[in-house]
């Protein structure tokens, strides 16, 4: 068997950040070949080195046993090399058989009635039967799992042969997911090679043949799935903490304030982003929610704020239903929240610190009598919000925009926590900040939950979750698993990726 | 200092346009200033131009800050000067008068509606309706003014004139001087304004929705009925500017009422930025220019010089200010 | 009866060129309300060069004159990243002022007669060949395919190898050719240019495109629909329809008011371009 892809000692860095560092990789053609691991552990960036969107610091690349220099996706494309991205790139107003076609155009007339032929031919090569009613249809109105499949088609219409598939199961139902890997397997038998890029165990134990685990930028381990186990696996994906760190006790339970029930929201093509969500928070509670990117959380802050609708389940606070009261009324009810993109969702760039101190309290009594705007209070605010974790500024009336990354996360992570908060939703919230500010930041926290607040924390850092919260669930695939009481790291890495517990 | 840099890049405009005309620019210079400038009736007169671009550019001002282009504004300036002077007619006195301004506001208001609903809640863009209903606006009182509306012992297309007693007095009324109270108001619209937007908390969340509509909604703002309310006191105000154009300065409401104040009124918001304060002496730059422009007829300058030079001058501002607004949420 | 239909596509005419220049710039994701600026200015310049230097260099001045035009709000609104509506609206306001500008400075006052043109004719060929050259080419061809592409996802086109400013760059040439043509032929037809010609004529190929769902042949028919209410108002000014002297400013409205209802909604659901503005 020969060698589809052979990547060497590649390295990339972004910055001070080291994305890849001396990394391998051997893929037999004809393979299903998993690239695994977590958030940042760098199997995106291999793939876009590999796929020409990135070139790579040192290091070289052999495909079909020659030495190649990979600069654009289109010499990538040349080679055979084809690349699925999870965000589809598909666009809505043309129907599928144009969207198959695009940037690959047969000649400048186009023949549609040829085309059709050919690309009915390539559906039914992976099993699909498509006529010509379904190529011209809309393609706005495909679901995800077709979406999926014609993102397939496109690579072979262009004649790829290796095709790397980043995280194609995100929005796929389980069934679909089935479907998917059984026209992969029919390619493979034709002689195509696939790359799987996922962190979803289950995937790997099932479809691949071999897998390689990447963590934090580094080679771990490249094993054939018919030697390894889930633990195994997990383990090397997640690691083993090295020390024994102290971490908070689990307080007594009490009577929950916060109970979601089944909530499912977000739906985009056929799936939900959040699925069913079920769980519980008392007063006092510090709770985390760990889980690779993209696995709903943003979508359930959303949901739980009131940003996003609900399309099924229910929410209540102190025993009310609130779904269906606005994003105003939580706000007074003491809900607070730290979004997930900052610049967009958090702060106006162009407006003053403290403009911004009171974005999302500025109805509250405190802040405003009668409909006018408490000035001095606000500005007392705005001053005890950028003294809590030390935020550097050239002055409170300058534009929040002018401050670093880290800085703007320290200022509207005090506002969160200084605002006397009895529900708060806090997304990533140290990043950007170095050590000790995340430390003040978590000793903050857990102040507030000290004194009756309770806290959901989304975090893709497990070890900071598990060291800092009483409790940690874990999102995967849009569900909310509640692990046993018991968990340990390994359980709650195994779940991150779709183990059991 | 952009402010500047605006004007300079205009003068430099104008003067380049009046040499290709072959005009001299000096000459030109001194009409324009001895025709908007030079005399206490020039100043009256440039102050009399000022007053409906002051009002007309607090609406589109209000409504810019919101996030929202209200090009309508023309439309609602007309459709306020109609009602307030049917109104005016109707009821005579200063009694007859304030239902007047009151008519003319609600008037503005509501052909506001259909643009502030559909976009914020069609998402429709607003620039699209608005200029629609601007056409509807000229035809509905071209027609009402030939026909229904029409003074009984005229022959042209306008209302009977409004008796002074039902007219907003004066201010300065000492020939040459002559100065209206409606400048005084728009004045007092304009600094009711800026405290508005510094200090209440609707002015804070109109503003937020105009800044970043996202972070708006995290911030619980309703964003979309603060986008129709935007809308609907923007068109309040226009159609206040109508009124008091009625009611001040043209006694009545006849065709060809507007001059096209709509677009320079869309040019006087956007220099004065995010501060209300500035659209005085923005209006004013306008209204001196359109005075002098007046003047500059006699020199065989085409009145469509100024129009050139607001249309520059916007496309220039901008450049600087207002980078591509994608329609979100 | 002929009468009616002659009139009919007299009226059509420069709104179907109008509009299939609005089709190209907004099918790319460009918003376009500058289609009145470039209409005048494009007759302004065909009346004055026809004057000085015949029909066929009036016609190409005058295209030549509508592409400048398209180029400068290619140039601000894809390089310099100005809002498509502030750049239609400024170069409204330069084009009027322009060519009032030039139509007093350089024009001959005591010149009388028609201005020497391409016959009409010429230009209701264009505006039947323009939107039948349209759908074959959004549909058969390559370049079709690309242009629908970048106006409705400017990004996922880029991940397809597309390069959508250099796709609108030449949209909103054929914008400038189409426009220069629309407002050459009002010339053309009547023989003169009078200040602000146009008359709204720009506006109402936009809302014919807008009522037309931002397709070619609806949008046709939406021009040809105006056309027969503006040849309406013309027959009957005077006498009375159902009844009631229907005023013409009524029959001006009419093209308006449809537009609002149908972008608030309730003429089916909107189809504009995903991508009309976005880079």
């Amino acid at each position: 068997m020969s060698q589809a892809v052979e990547m060497r000692g590649i390295s990339k860095q972004f910055g001070r950040v080291q994305a890849l560092d001396n990394v391998g990789l051997t893929v037999e053609s004809g393979s299903i070949h998993g690239v695994v691991g977590e958030n940042g552990a760098g199997k995106s960036t291999l793939m876009k080195v590999l796929y020409g969107a990135y070139q790579a610091d040192s290091g070289e690349v052999r495909v079909n046993g020659k030495a190649v220099n990979i600069r654009s996706s289109k010499e990538a494309i040349a080679l055979g090399i084809g690349m699925v991205s999870q965000h589809y790139g598909i666009v809505p107003e043309l129907t599928l058989l144009d969207n198959l076609i695009l940037g690959a155009e047969p000649s400048v007339v186009l023949d549609k009635g040829k085309i059709r032929e050919r690309a009915s031919k390539i559906a039914a090569s992976i099993g699909l039967d498509y006529g010509p009613e379904i190529w011209d249809r809309d393609a706005s109105a495909m679901s995800a799992s077709e979406a999926q499949r014609l993102e397939i088609l496109k690579l072979l219409w262009r004649e790829a042969k290796i095709m790397i598939l980043d995280e194609p199961t995100a929005m796929l139902s389980p069934k679909d997911g089935e479907a998917l890997f059984g026209s992969l397997r029919a390619l493979t038998k034709e002689g195509a090679t696939v790359l799987l890029v996922t962190h979803r165990l289950p995937e790997i134990m099932e479809y691949c043949d071999r897998v390689t685990v990447l963590r934090g930028g580094k080679w771990i381990a490249d094993v054939p799935v018919s030697e390894a186990n889930p633990e195994m696996l997990s383990e090397l994906i997640v690691g083993r903490t090295l020390t024994a760190s102290e971490r908070p006790k689990p307080i007594a339970p009490t009577p929950p304030v916060l109970e979601v029930k089944s909530l499912s929201a977000a739906r985009d093509r056929g799936t939900d982003a959040v699925q069913k969500a079920s769980f519980e928070l008392s007063p006092g509670e510090l709770v985390g929610i760990a889980g690779v990117d993209g696995s709903g959380q943003a979508e359930l802050f959303r949901a739980l704020l009131g940003v996003t609708p609900i399309r099924e389940g229910e929410m209540l606070w102190h025993g009310k239903a609130i779904s269906n009261e606005p994003t105003e009324k939580r706000i007074e009810l003491g809900w607070r929240i730290l979004p997930e993109d900052r610049l967009q969702e958090a702060i106006i760039s162009d407006w003053s610190l403290i403009e911004n101190s009171t974005l999302g309290l500025h109805r509250l009594p405190e802040f405003s009598d009668g409909g006018k705007v408490r000035v001095p209070e606000r500005a007392a605010f705005a001053h005890k919000a950028a003294e809590k974790f030390g935020t550097k500024h050239g002055g409170l009336e300058t534009s929040i925009g002018g401050l670093s990354g880290g800085n703007q996360q320290r200022f509207v992570a005090a506002r969160m926590t200084e605002s006397g908060p009895k529900l708060f939703l806090a997304f990533q919230p140290s990043r950007g900040l170095d050590i000790a500010a995340t430390e003040d930041l978590y000793a903050a926290m857990q102040e507030r939950c000290r004194e009756g607040a309770a806290g959901l924390v989304v975090s893709f850092d497990l070890d900071e979750l598990m060291a800092h919260c009483h409790r940690v669930l874990v999102m995967f695939s849009g569900r909310v698993v509640v692990p046993p009481a018991d968990a340990n790291r390994d359980t709650l890495g195994r779940l991150m990726v779709g183990g059991e517990a | 200092m952009k402010q500047v840099v605006l004007i300079i890049a205009c003068v430099v405009a104008f003067i380049g346009m009046l040499v290709l005309g072959g005009i001299s620019p000096v000459e030109a210079a001194q009409t324009l200033f001895t025709g908007s400038l030079g005399s206490p009736r020039a100043i009256s007169g440039s102050l009399k131009e000022t007053t409906p671009l002051l009002l007309a550019g607090l609406g589109v001002f209000f409504a810019l800050r919101a996030g929202l282009f209200n090009i309508g504004i023309e439309g609602q300036f007309l459709l306020g000067g109609f009602a307030s002077a049917l109104v005016a007619l109707a009821v005579p006195g200063p009694a007859g008068l304030l239902l007047a301004m009151v008519a003319g506001i609600a008037a503005g208001a509501l052909w506001a509606l259909p643009a502030g609903w559909i976009r914020a809640y069609r998402n429709g863009h607003e620039v699209i309706t608005t200029i629609m209903l601007n056409s509807v606006a000229v035809a509905l009182t071209d027609f009402l003014v030939a026909g229904p509306a029409r003074a009984a012992n005229q022959t042209g297309a306008t209302t009977a004139t409004i008796p002074t007693s039902g007219r907003l007095p004066a201010l300065l009324n000492s020939p040459p001087w002559n100065v209206s109270s409606g400048l005084l108001l728009g004045l007092i619209l304009c600094g009711v304004m800026a405290w508005w937007m510094k200090r209440r908390v609707a002015g804070y969340e109109l503003q937020a929705v105009g800044a970043n509509p996202s972070a708006a909604e995290f911030a619980g703002i309703n964003v979309r009925k603060v986008r129709l309310n935007a809308m609907l006191i923007s068109g309040a105000i226009g159609g206040l500017g109508g009124a008091i154009q009625t009611l001040a300065f043209e006694g009545r409401f006849y065709q060809g009422f507007s001059p096209g104040y709509g677009f320079d009124s869309l040019g006087v918001a956007l220099l004065a930025g995010s501060n209300a304060l500035l659209v005085v002496p923005m209006s004013l730059l306008f209204g001196v220019l359109s005075k002098g422009g007046t003047s500059l007829l006699i020199l065989g300058v085409p009145k469509g010089l100024t129009n050139l030079v607001a249309g520059l001058v916007i496309l220039i501002s901008a450049t600087i200010r207002y980078r591509r607004q994608a329609q979100d949420a | 009866m002929l009468n009616t239909v002659l009139l009919t596509l007299s009226m059509a005419t420069p709104l179907v060129l109008a509009a299939m220049a609005g089709y190209c710039s907004e099918r790319s994701g460009v918003i376009n309300i500058g289609l009145e600026g470039k209409m005048l200015m494009a007759a302004c310049v065909s009346a004055l060069v026809s004057i000085s230097h015949g029909p066929v260099l009036g016609v190409l001045a005058a295209i030549l004159a509508a592409i400048i035009m398209s180029l400068v709000h290619w140039l601000a609104t894809q390089r310099f990243g100005i809002d498509h509506v502030i750049s239609g609206m400024s170069l409204n306001a330069i084009s009027a002022g322009a060519t009032n500008f030039m139509f007093t400075r350089f024009s001959d006052p005591d010149r009388s007669g028609r201005i020497g043109t391409l016959p009409p004719l010429f230009y209701q060929v264009c505006a039947i060949a323009a939107p039948l050259a349209l759908l074959v080419y959004v549909a058969k061809t390559r370049g079709g395919l690309w242009l629908v592409a970048a106006g409705s996802d400017p990004e996922k086109a880029r991940l397809a190898g597309l390069q959508p400013d250099r796709i609108r760059l030449f949209a909103l040439i054929a914008t400038g050719l189409f426009s220069g043509l629309a407002g050459a032929y009002l010339v053309a037809d009547t023989g003169v240019f009078t200040d602000n010609m146009t008359a709204g004529r720009g506006y109402i190929a936009l809302a014919a495109l807008i009522l037309g769902g931002w397709r070619v042949g609806q949008t046709a028919l939406a021009c040809l629909a105006f056309g027969f209410l503006s040849s309406l108002n013309l027959l009957f000014q005077g006498t009375d329809l159902v009844g009631v002297a229907l005023p013409s400013e009524f029959w001006t409205s009419l093209p308006y008011l449809a537009t609002v209802i149908a972008l608030a909604g309730f003429l089916g659901k909107q189809r504009t371009p995903a991508g009309l503005g976005k880079t």
